[in-house]
């Protein structure tokens, strides 16, 4: 008996030399991002924030898109203000679960670099250094010329927010000079004036970034900018520094520039025109939602209406957008209330999260109010931190006081209105009540136009797309039709959806798929199959029969 | 004049119709009011003479276009009756 192979689609049993021609597909699709989160920082980061602006002078467009992984490297990166304090609820959506893998911040503004300028002209050499900082628009302050600060502290002489620089006499050589440059380390005032993390300006010390080696001539200085990377983090040389004679420094130059220079000059302007400029450019950048930070009352303003647009119709991949609704009971019906504020989007894509809650402040009796804006970061934390099949239904959240605690009637209300919310379950605590979103049209899991008002199975309708795009493209576009047939591509979407279906030991994206068709039309395929999406289970309904005892036996 | 035909006479980019017809849908008012509302929030083409003017006074200007046209085409009929006369004779 020969052995039997089968071979292109044959059992070849006859001794032989066989051929046949495969192209050269990589069926292992590549997972692609589930959770990253995106905010447009449209004017709330104003005095914080980092980098450029969209249209900066040091970066600009896609330059201008800063991406955070830790909690930690993102409040580094803002330093202060309500980013710096909502950043906590993006991270750390709750105590021990996973939040937001990555978060990318970009400023919806024109920002130009505020800069600090050494002119050392008292001798015939010397010359002027001017730096820039890399963090456009954000000048330096002390205690006293910080605007936010209503009591005047008279003759603070540390730099307090911002940056600035201060020349001292050498200490190895007295003969020579050196510069140390700070960065503030006030992280500013919330609404009801107290400091976002309880210290006030007097108690934050300023940080050293870079201190220069000793110097007495400015191509010294210039030499160690040049190569230093603790500086080059912070700050950059202006290309209007300019060296006279030899560079060399005398007594007059220290004494004239021996106090300490705040970075001035810089401008920040939020502008509509920025707005849309960042929804030009970030069309392909990869997120799948996006806080908005305009809650409440702002809630339906043009920049979130071109956002729900953009994320929709024109971003590369359709995204989810969170927006905080009405912050307690005052704010649930009525004009720019959480239900009108549903109603408003009633889309799919859009999310909103009724209620603020009370935060305790540390070492004190009091509480601090917080907006649904703090709610909106939270559920989009938490929701970023899971897979996309997993819902967000009954999922707890760090926040455990709320403003507005629903009652069972207003509870059905949001449901069926899309307004997302918490309620208290026995035996969990507060949790989501249903991870929903807006779309008025909710009576029915799925709907004809392949909608849902359950955001898990949007999410993995939005994934499947993104996964099989960023993984179809590379290995079939630019290929011709014998080296991607069309069994090739229907070959890879089996693939795809087989490695994206559930089983007991691994969950995933979907149940089942059947009906994967590939046809060829001129020069493209047109690609299509059915799914069952691995949609949440909501409800249980039990019910007991009671048996008569005499009968039962 | 309502918000549809004011974005679609002023040259607003499809996302900026959606979103200014989501905002205010269903309100009435006249060419300057809606100017001033929106354009703090979206770029749109800027006023030039004809579309600066009130809407009345734009129809009113086409029909003055429409009148300056009819004596054209009754110089035209004039043409034809002396045509005609000529063969008469």
């Amino acid at each position: 008996m020969s052995t039997v192979v089968n071979f292109n689609g044959k059992n070849i049993v006859e001794p032989g030399v066989y051929a046949q021609t495969k192209a050269n597909v990589n069926i292992n699709p590549v997972p692609f991002s589930t959770g990253n989160v995106l905010i447009i920082d449209d004017g709330s980061g104003v005095d914080f924030g980092g980098g450029s602006g969209i249209n900066g002078d040091l970066a600009s467009g896609l330059n201008s898109v800063y991406n955070f992984t830790s909690l930690i490297d993102f409040r580094n990166f803002v330093r202060g203000g309500k980013l710096w304090d909502l950043a906590e609820y993006l991270f750390i959506p709750e105590n021990g679960v996973a939040g937001a893998p990555q978060v990318s911040l970009i400023r919806a503004a024109t920002t130009t670099p505020s800069t600090i300028t050494y002119d050392f002209t008292a001798g015939a050499n010397g010359g002027t250094l001017v730096i820039d900082m890399k963090n456009e628009g954000l000048e330096g302050k002390t205690a006293d010329d910080d605007e936010s600060i209503s009591s005047s502290v008279a003759a603070d002489t540390k730099v307090r927010t911002g940056w600035g620089s201060l020349m001292k006499s050498g200490v190895i050589d007295n003969t020579k000079y050196f510069i140390e440059f700070y960065e503030g380390t006030f992280k500013g005032l919330d609404a009801d004036g107290d400091p976002y993390d309880g210290l006030d300006i007097l108690s934050c010390e300023p940080i050293i970034i870079a201190k220069s080696p000793e110097f007495n001539n400015l191509n010294d200085l210039i030499t160690w900018i040049n190569t230093d990377t603790s500086f080059n983090a912070r700050f950059k040389k202006n290309a209007s520094t300019t060296v006279v004679g030899t560079g060399a420094l005398v007594a007059g130059d220290y004494t004239a520039n021996n106090t300490l220079k705040l970075a001035t000059g810089g401008t920040t302007v939020y502008g509509s025109t920025d707005f849309d400029e960042v929804l030009a450019k970030i069309g392909e950048v990869d997120y799948t939602f996006v806080l908005s930070l305009n809650s409440g009352i702002l809630a339906k303003g043009a920049n979130n209406t071109k956002l729900l647009y953009h994320i929709t119709q024109q971003a590369e991949f359709k995204k989810f957008m969170f927006v905080g609704g009405g912050d307690d009971e005052n704010a649930w019906t009525g004009t720019n209330g959480s239900i009108d504020i549903a109603q408003y989007f009633n889309s799919a894509y859009a999310i909103t999260c009724h209620s603020g809650h009370r935060e305790d402040v540390n070492f004190t009796a009091e509480e601090k109010l917080k907006s649904s804006l703090y709610h909106a970061a939270c559920v989009c934390g938490r929701l970023a931190g899971l897979a996309p099949q997993t819902s967000g239904t009954f999922k707890s959240l760090r926040i455990k006081k709320w403003r507005h605690v629903l009652t069972p009637e207003q509870r059905v209300t949001a449901l069926q209105a899309g307004v997302l919310h918490n309620r208290y379950v026995q035996n969990i605590g507060y949790v989501i009540n249903q991870a929903i979103n807006t779309i008025q049209k909710n009576t029915q899991m799925i709907n004809p136009d392949a909608t849902s008002n359950e955001i898990s199975i949007m999410r993995i309708a939005e994934q499947l797309n993104k996964e099989l795009v960023l993984n179809m493209r590379p290995i079939f576009v630019g290929q011709n039709l014998n080296t991607a047939s069309p069994a090739d591509v229907k070959a890879f979407i089996e693939g795809y959806l087989t490695q994206r279906t559930a089983t007991k030991i691994n969950d995933n994206y979907i149940i089942r798929f059947s009906n994967v068709s590939v046809v060829q039309v001129q020069d493209y395929y047109n690609c299509t199959y059915n799914f069952v999406a691995n949609s949440p289970l909501n409800k249980i309904f039990i019910t007991g029969f009671m048996l008569d005892a005499n009968l039962s036996a | 004049m309502n918000i549809e035909q004011f974005t679609q006479r002023n040259g607003f980019t499809q996302r900026d119709a959606f979103a200014a017809c989501r905002m205010y849908k269903g309100q009435d008012r006249s060419f300057g009011e809606w100017n001033e509302i929106l354009k703090k929030d979206f770029t749109f083409n800027s006023p030039n003479i004809i579309s600066s003017v009130p809407v009345e006074t734009k129809i009113e200007n086409t029909k003055i276009k429409e009148n300056t046209i009819e004596p054209a085409k009754t110089t035209e009929k004039v043409k034809l009756v002396k045509k005609s006369q000529t063969k008469k004779t």
